[in-house]
């Protein structure tokens, strides 16, 4: 190899040398670009060296060549790989500076509360659904006549001396005492069969307290087919109970009197305070009334035209806010129309 | 009805429950038992105790340190009664007792002599009524010993039960009733009380042998006059108000308080014990049911007593001390010259007797309970008696009822009677005979039965039962049972015989009809979507006072109760807003920052002529009508009337909500639902990552609400002018010209008056207007494959001109390609001129076909620019 292939050679590896000794201090990305337009731009110090290849002997020149790819290969290497690391440093530093505490809160759309009777309706809603039982409702403002008399609870009868019905000054009307009033509403409008769920709001003149608003909430059911039977009743209230108050709830059904049904039924719930064993709640009787049922009583159906000798149904009725109160441990009804934050804010994601 | 376990024992000595099982027992046949009250609560650490020795107290003059025999052996107490003697037997609490009025007793020390105990008053054991001298109750009398239960001499070991009679069964309002209840189910005889039965009142007063077995009352007979040996006239005049009365004279009698297990039992039952006459007679009414009156038959003038109608003017001073006012249609005992009782509901304080009666007349009578329900009801009284008589009193114990009051009164305060029992009036009563089919029971209860199981069902609960024609049975039901009137009663009664736990869970049938869409189910996806934006769900009540909303609010229109308990919450909200502003109220003041409430719920108005509220003048359709089309409305109510309101379910198409839904229209009343929220305060944002500065609530958050609940279908808004709401911010929402609602702030004057110390707005829509016009199932494209251009452009435009109309004018104009263009920028300030205000608005092009060029919708731009500029609309 002649002098001259030789010192080039020399010069390229020299070159090799010096420049990954530089880019060992390269501090940035951008330096490390700078040493590659140095080292191997096309004014670049590797580049120039490599055009001496026409000086040297056509014979040297493949050798030398090679060797000189290899250092521009090397280095150019050597160049991308530092810049990888530079580049990763720097955005590890930035990633670090992003940093967040991730404890503090998340930000969340805010999604309104939704209402411990909303919750309560929503559900009856959707437990009698799946049984078959449309929904509907009815005025708040009734006739005597669809409020007692077609109830069989005629002008007289104790049950309506005992309703502490709220009337309307300047009209004959009432404000319903019970949600009773629509099973008749609905009987008038269409023949049988009938599977209607009805809440709505009732009054009676009481005086708040725990247990008294003069404002309330009930739910109606009423069924009215062919050969229903007392047997029907029984398990539409059980499979109601144990949809509401779960699976293990421990219930009572006995006789008792409303005059719109015979037989008439009242449905208990094991007490779910004490479990059954006796406590203030329940006023020491294991057992807590959650609703009052019955046959419809063949007086309404002759009201609304039906044939009692051919249709038969059950009614029962409850109230809402009683329910809420059993489920959820709510210490008096007055809480469900103040309408306090606080209260409905225990309520979020029910 | 509360009810004395041992009473109930006394009559059916073969009840061998607990109190808890009878209880149950009781509850499973249909009589409540609404509460288990131990009578010997308080006494646990209460024994009988003997003082042995009396010494002054060194340090006391008035008080005294004993020595009291407790059985177990002798221990210190400091006395301050003067009457505590040795050898007495008095009740000894010991520490640790918790007396029956509330006090807990620990050992201690009184002047330096440590007591270990007390020596019990009667008021400190609960029992006020027993008389006593001293300040200590005497117990020596009863032969205990030391060391024994005080409870039982007292009378206390006894379980009371709170029953919830229905009322269809007025013949479980006494202690027999409810015997002979449970005697059909546990089995034994029934020991009702006849005259020879007075055992346990033998051992106390030994004054049974002065019944008159001679002068045991004679049936009845249907005389309407009767007097003869007692000296007593009888005339009944009104014998439909009461068919049958009966009387006894007693005389002699000695007035005084009745022994003390009588004392003790009343008072246990709820009744204040008085003299021995008239507990007797509240006895007879706890054990029979039979009310029952004594008259001091030296104030009865005559004597002579007249069963007549009230006659108008008339007045009584009835015993509660309060003067009564009589009319025709109220049944009165009366003498030659005035009015003596209410007849089936309170005495006469004239004619009661008192320690100085000698002679007393006992009553027991039959009174129509129609009548006896109108009297109650009109003179606002309500008396055991009434109570009883209303429900239906067994006429045909009327007369054993006068019978038990008689010995019962001869028994306790002596005296004999004079002459037979007086009688005036029939005692027919028909024995009803009520067919049953057993068929029908089976069919109707879901048991298995047949005619056998049901005849010997009903043999159980004492009913006859004879073969009738069809393989039906005929049921004779007795005079008591004035619940057993049809098929379903009998058939009530074998179920509740069988046991209503044997009745067979029965599966509904599956239904195959599908559920129709529901109102219900519409409302609920409703107030979901108003949650999902943060408006908290309210339920406020239906009651308010509108003094707050001033003369201007519904005036005319609103609706009220007839008879309010509370004065200022008497009428009902014609909006809900009306009450939701009290929910805002109520948060407001408890420190939160802001509320954002939404309700659905019925709202009231008075309609055609009713002057409900007694303020302005009745309101006619008419007049409604003719103002309606009005724009500057001035009637001050609400933006959605009536009259403009679409027919119900009119408008409704495949899509209607639940049959038999739609509220009626009833005379005088406009009931309507609707959804409404309430905005106050600063109820949106605030957390951490905006500096925890929450945003005010504004008109735009109230106006959202129509937004969101109408998605998007085209509604206009126009100002209105309602005196309760801010006058530069309300208008009416208007779905094809019709009236569905408003939005608008409160006065400021108002939200003063609400004490709500923020700026509220509000929003109310017709609920069905809201739901009826859900949309049907629509068709709907690919999105654009080509871009979209848009162009921002800023207008100035005089203040007044809307800003809808202005945005309509654009959307309308003949753009091609512009698909969308909404307002960004409102601006009014230093750069703007005066009456002016600059509108920014956003422009979209897009084409379906191709892409757009810009200079294709710059050219459009332009158009239009030009266009506004003759109409005074300038770009800025």
């Amino acid at each position: 190899m002649s002098r001259a292939a030789g010192d080039l050679r020399d010069r390229l590896q020299a070159l090799e040398a010096e420049g990954r000794a530089e880019l060992a201090s390269a501090a940035t990305p951008d330096d490390v670009e700078e040493l590659r337009v140095r080292y191997l731009g096309r004014k670049g110090r590797v580049t120039r060296e490599l055009q001496g290849l026409g000086a040297l002997a056509p014979d040297e020149r493949p050798a030398v060549g090679e060797a000189g790819n290899r250092v521009k290969a090397a280095l150019a290497e050597a160049l991308d790989a530092r810049r990888a690391a530079l580049q990763e440093a720097l955005e590890s530093a930035a990633l670090a500076a992003d940093r967040v505490d991730v404890t503090l809160p998340g930000r969340v759309p805010r999604e309104g509360l939704r209402h411990p009777i909303s919750i309560a309706l929503d559900e009856l809603r959707s437990i009698f659904r799946e049984m078959g039982f449309e929904t509907a409702g009815g005025p708040e403002i009734e006739t005597a006549y669809h409020n007692f008399s077609a109830l069989n609870i005629p002008e007289g009868h104790p049950a309506r001396e005992e309703s502490d019905t709220i009337f309307v000054r300047g009209t004959d009307l009432l404000l319903r005492t019970h949600t009773s009033p629509v099973q008749i509403r609905t009987m008038e409008s269409r023949p049988p069969p009938i599977r209607l769920l009805a809440p709505g709001r009732c009054y009676r003149n009481d005086a708040p307290d725990a247990t008294h608003s003069p404002v309330f909430y009930q739910i109606e059911v009423l069924v009215v087919e062919e050969g229903i039977t007392l047997g029907h009743l029984k398990w539409t209230l059980e499979r109601f109970a144990r949809a509401y108050f779960g699976r293990d709830v421990r219930l009572r059904f006995r006789p008792g009197y409303f005059p719109f049904v015979e037989p008439g039924a009242e449905l208990d719930v094991a007490c779910v305070f004490c479990g059954g064993a006796g406590c203030a709640t329940c006023k020491g009787s294991g057992w807590i009334e959650v609703l009052g049922s019955g046959m419809v009583h063949p007086a309404v159906f002759e009201a609304v035209g039906y044939d009692p000798e051919r249709w038969s149904g059950f009614a029962f009725g409850t109230g809402v806010e009683r329910l809420a109160m059993l489920k959820h441990g709510i210490p008096g009804i007055r809480l469900f129309y103040e309408n306090d934050l606080r209260f409905l804010a225990q309520f979020a994601g029910g | 009805m509360r009810v004395s376990y041992r009473w109930l024992r006394e009559l059916l000595p073969a009840l061998e429950l607990s109190p808890g099982d009878t209880a149950e027992r009781l509850t499973r046949l249909g009589v409540l038992v609404d509460e288990i009250e131990r009578a010997d609560r308080g006494f646990e650490r209460v024994l009988v105790g003997r003082v042995e020795r009396v010494d002054p107290h060194p340090r006391a003059d008035r008080l005294k340190v004993c020595a009291v025999a407790d059985g177990a052996g002798v221990r210190t107490v400091v006395c301050g009664a003067p009457v505590v003697k040795p050898g007495a037997i008095y009740p000894l609490a010991l520490p640790g007792a918790q007396l029956p009025n509330g006090v807990s007793l620990e050992a201690s020390e009184i002047r330096g002599v440590r007591s270990e105990g007390m020596l019990c008053s009667a008021p400190e054991l609960g029992l006020p009524h027993l008389g006593e001298a001293g300040g200590i109750l005497e117990l020596t009398a009863a032969g205990a010993g030391p060391g024994d239960a005080v409870a039982p001499i007292l009378g206390l070991d006894d379980a009371v039960f709170v029953l919830d009679v229905p009322a269809n069964r007025p013949d479980w309002e006494s202690h027999v009733g409810v015997a002979r209840e449970l005697a059909a189910a546990v089995g034994g005889d029934l020991r009702i009380p006849e005259p020879e039965t007075l055992a346990w009142l033998d051992e106390r007063e030994g004054s049974a042998a002065r019944l008159s077995r001679g002068g045991a009352a004679s049936e009845p007979a249907g005389d309407r006059d009767a007097a003869g040996e007692a000296g007593v006239r009888i005339v009944v005049e009104d014998a439909d108000g009461c068919p049958l009365y009966t009387a006894r004279v007693i005389e002699g009698v000695r007035m005084g308080p009745s022994p003390l297990a009588v004392r003790q039992r009343l008072w246990m039952l709820g009744v204040r014990p008085l003299l021995n006459v008239v507990d007797a007679t509240n006895w007879v009414l706890l054990e029979l049911g039979t009310p029952t009156h004594a008259f001091d038959l030296a104030r009865i003038a005559g004597p002579e007593i007249r069963v007549r109608r009230g006659v108008p003017g008339e007045t009584l001073v009835t015993l509660d001390g309060r003067t009564r006012r009589l009319d025709p249609a109220i049944t009165v005992i009366a003498d030659p010259e005035r009015a003596v009782a209410v007849g089936g509901v309170m005495g006469g304080v004239e004619t009661e007797v008192s320690e100085t009666s000698s002679a007393v007349l006992l009553e027991a009578a039959f009174f129509d309970p129609a009548r006896i329900r109108g009297a109650a009801a009109r003179l606002e009284m309500r008396t055991e008696a009434s109570h009883r008589f209303a429900r239906g009193v067994d006429r045909t114990a009327v007369p054993r009822g006068l019978r038990r009051a008689t010995e019962l009164v001869l028994a306790w305060a002596g005296g004999r009677t004079r002459g037979p029992a007086l009688s005036v009036g029939t005692l027919d009563a028909p024995p009803a005979t009520v067919r049953l089919r057993p068929a029908r029971a089976a069919a109707l209860t879901g048991l298995d039965l047949d005619a056998a199981a049901v005849g010997s069902a009903l043999a159980e609960t004492g009913l006859e039962v004879d073969p009738a024609p069809g393989g039906a049975l005929a049921v004779r039901v007795p005079p008591h049972r004035y619940d057993l009137a049809r098929e379903e009663d009998l058939i009530e009664e074998v179920a509740r015989r069988v046991g209503y736990d044997r009745v067979p869970s029965t599966r509904l049938p599956a239904r195959d009809e599908p559920l129709p869409r529901e109102r219900a189910a519409a409302a609920a996806a409703l107030a979901g979507r108003l949650r999902g934006a943060g408006f908290d769900e309210a339920y406020t009540t239906t009651f308010f006072d509108p003094e707050p909303f001033g003369p201007g609010f519904f005036p005319g229109r609103l609706l009220e109760q007839a008879n309010p308990l509370a004065q200022d919450a008497r009428h009902l909200r014609p909006t809900l807003v009306a009450t939701l502003a009290g929910a805002a109220r109520h948060n407001l003041r408890r420190g939160a920052a802001g509320v954002a409430f939404f309700e659905i719920g019925h709202v009231f108005e008075a309609a055609s002529g009713v002057d409900a509220g007694g303020r302005a003048g009745p309101v006619g359709r008419a007049d409604d009508r003719g103002r309606t089309g009005d724009r500057g409305r001035t009637d001050g109510g609400s933006p959605t009337r009536g009259d403009t309101l679409p027919p119900r379910d009119a408008a409704a198409p495949a899509d209607t909500p639940a049959r038999g839904d739609a509220l009626p229209a009833l005379p005088g009343v406009r009931e309507r639902r609707a959804v409404a929220a309430l905005l106050a305060g600063s109820p949106f944002g605030g957390d951490w990552s905006e500096g925890g500065k929450p945003r005010p609530a504004d008109f735009w958050d109230a106006k959202g609400v129509v937004e969101l609940a109408l998605r998007g279908r085209p509604v206009a808004f126009r100002p209105s002018d309602l005196p309760w709401l801010h006058p530069g911010q309300q208008a009416t929402v208007l779905e094809h010209g019709r009236p569905i609602g408003f939005v608008a702030r409160l006065h400021p004057r108002v939200e003063r008056a609400l004490d709500l110390d923020a700026a509220a707005f509000v929003v109310e829509l017709d609920l069905d207007a809201v739901l009826t016009a859900a949309p049907a199932a629509r068709r709907v494209s690919a999105p654009p494959a080509f871009p979209r251009v848009e162009r921002d452009v800023a207008l100035l435009a005089p203040a007044e001109r809307p800003a809808a109309e202005l945005l309509e004018r654009i959307r309308t104009a003949d753009l091609a390609a512009l698909v969308d263009v909404r307002i960004f920028d409102v601006y009014r300030g230093a750069q703007v001129p005066g009456g002016m205000r600059s509108l920014a608005f956003r422009l979209v092009f897009q084409r379906p076909d191709r892409t757009l060029t810009e200079a294709e919708v710059d050219g459009a731009l332009e158009g239009l620019l030009a266009d506004l500029a003759r109409e005074g609309v300038t770009r800025r």
